[in-house]
């Protein structure tokens, strides 16, 4: 049982990057608001602590109704409130994403990335870039074929080992809607990570229409890795010796390498041979 | 002018060049820069004292070539970039950093 009914709300369960996360959804739509985040997040669930909550964890208020009065005096209070369904779940995938990514801060390395493993091994890789670099489309379309471990979120252990965080992919479903549609990454026929991740291969991202049509794959010296990477790490700061830390990751993982592509299918047999070369 | 490193939280090099963090920005840095915040270490130091150590690790400049204005140049670039601060004692009045 991953959601308890008490007092007319709904609680959903779930971890993120280890972290756990209670959604407590009211209001009077509540009980469909928690069907939809049970159906989004669907490889994120747990099982409900018994009795106490987790001083660990994260408590998000979710308030769903059809009156906006309601809603008005829900936000006022500091509760992610709305009367529409689709954008309350937008708004709480980066939500749940953010709260985790800030408590897991002190303890593993989180870069902007998809991440995918493969199924038997755990042999990870991981495709890291900025925003509009095509993360979520490798993930829908390559997590086909390999586990989805991420669309965005690599958070590393100080033993390359990944924190799987299968989340909702978040996708445009039309130019003219400002909410994003949360996938179920079953709904994209994606397959489920390997239990125990760990990197063998870290990419950088870079789609362009002119890159050539084979991929090609560049070395990127430490220095520069650590340039290209670094803005792509949350709270990069909060640990010690950051830089060290990423070059670590990045030697152990053969170093950088900076991916040129123009499809997201294009990079299939790269990763594979990565995968299969770090098996 | 005499001038010192600000506080990095990490840096790493390799092949002469480097990566500094500060506050939440890292910065790739060329063989120059990277020479530059070597010979300053820990210390404040003059301008002049930077100017002889580029001149030992990359020999004499070309004639014409004003080394003191050029290094004074290369030192106030990393100063924008926030690597480095001038010496309050060789602030100008008024000046803040």
């Amino acid at each position: 049982m991953r959601q308890d009914i008490s007092g007319g709300s709904h609680t959903v369960h779930l971890t993120a990057l280890g972290v756990p996360v209670v959604v407590r959804a009211s209001g009077s739509r509540s009980s469909e608001l928690a069907q939809a985040l049970e159906v989004a997040w669907e490889w994120c669930l747990t099982d409900s602590p018994a009795g106490h909550s987790d001083p660990d964890g994260v408590v998000i208020e979710a308030f769903l109704d059809k009156d906006d009065e309601a809603v008005c005096t829900a936000r006022a209070a500091g509760v992610v409130a709305g009367t529409c369904l689709e954008e309350l779940m937008h708004w709480l995938t980066p939500l749940v994403t953010t709260r985790a990514i800030t408590m897991r801060a002190s303890s593993l390395l989180m870069m902007h990335a998809c991440v995918l493993s493969d199924p038997v091994s755990g042999a990870a890789v991981v495709l890291a870039g900025p925003s509009g670099a095509g993360k979520t489309t490798l993930a829908r379309t390559l997590g086909r074929s390999f586990g989805y471990v991420t669309d965005e979120c690599a958070a590393i252990r100080d033993d390359h080992g990944v924190v799987p965080f299968p989340k909702p992919l978040s996708l445009i479903t039309s130019a003219a809607s400002r909410v994003k549609d949360q996938a179920a990454p079953s709904s994209l026929g994606l397959a489920a990570p390997h239990h125990s991740p760990r990197v063998v291969s870290v990419l950088y991202l870079d789609r362009r229409a002119d890159a050539p049509s084979s991929p090609t794959l560049a070395p990127v010296r430490n220095v520069h890795a650590l340039g290209l990477l670094c803005p792509q790490v949350s709270f990069v700061g909060s640990r010690p010796r950051p830089l060290n830390r990423i070059v670590s990751l990045v030697d152990a993982a053969g170093g950088l390498r900076q991916v040129s592509y123009r499809e997201a299918a294009d990079l299939e047999p790269v990763v594979g041979k990565l995968m299969a070369e770090g098996s | 002018m005499r001038v010192r490193r600000v506080p990095f939280l990490d840096e790493y090099a390799e092949g002469g060049e480097s990566a500094v963090l500060v506050g939440d920005r890292v910065l790739v840095l060329s063989e120059l820069a990277t020479t530059i915040l070597a010979a300053i270490g820990d210390e404040t130091v003059s301008v002049d004292v930077v100017a002889a150590v580029l001149e030992e690790a990359f020999g004499a400049p070309p004639d014409g070539t004003d080394l003191p204005g050029a290094t004074a140049a290369a030192v106030q670039e990393l100063v924008a970039q926030g690597l480095l601060e001038i010496a309050a004692s060789d602030l100008e009045p008024g000046t803040a950093q």
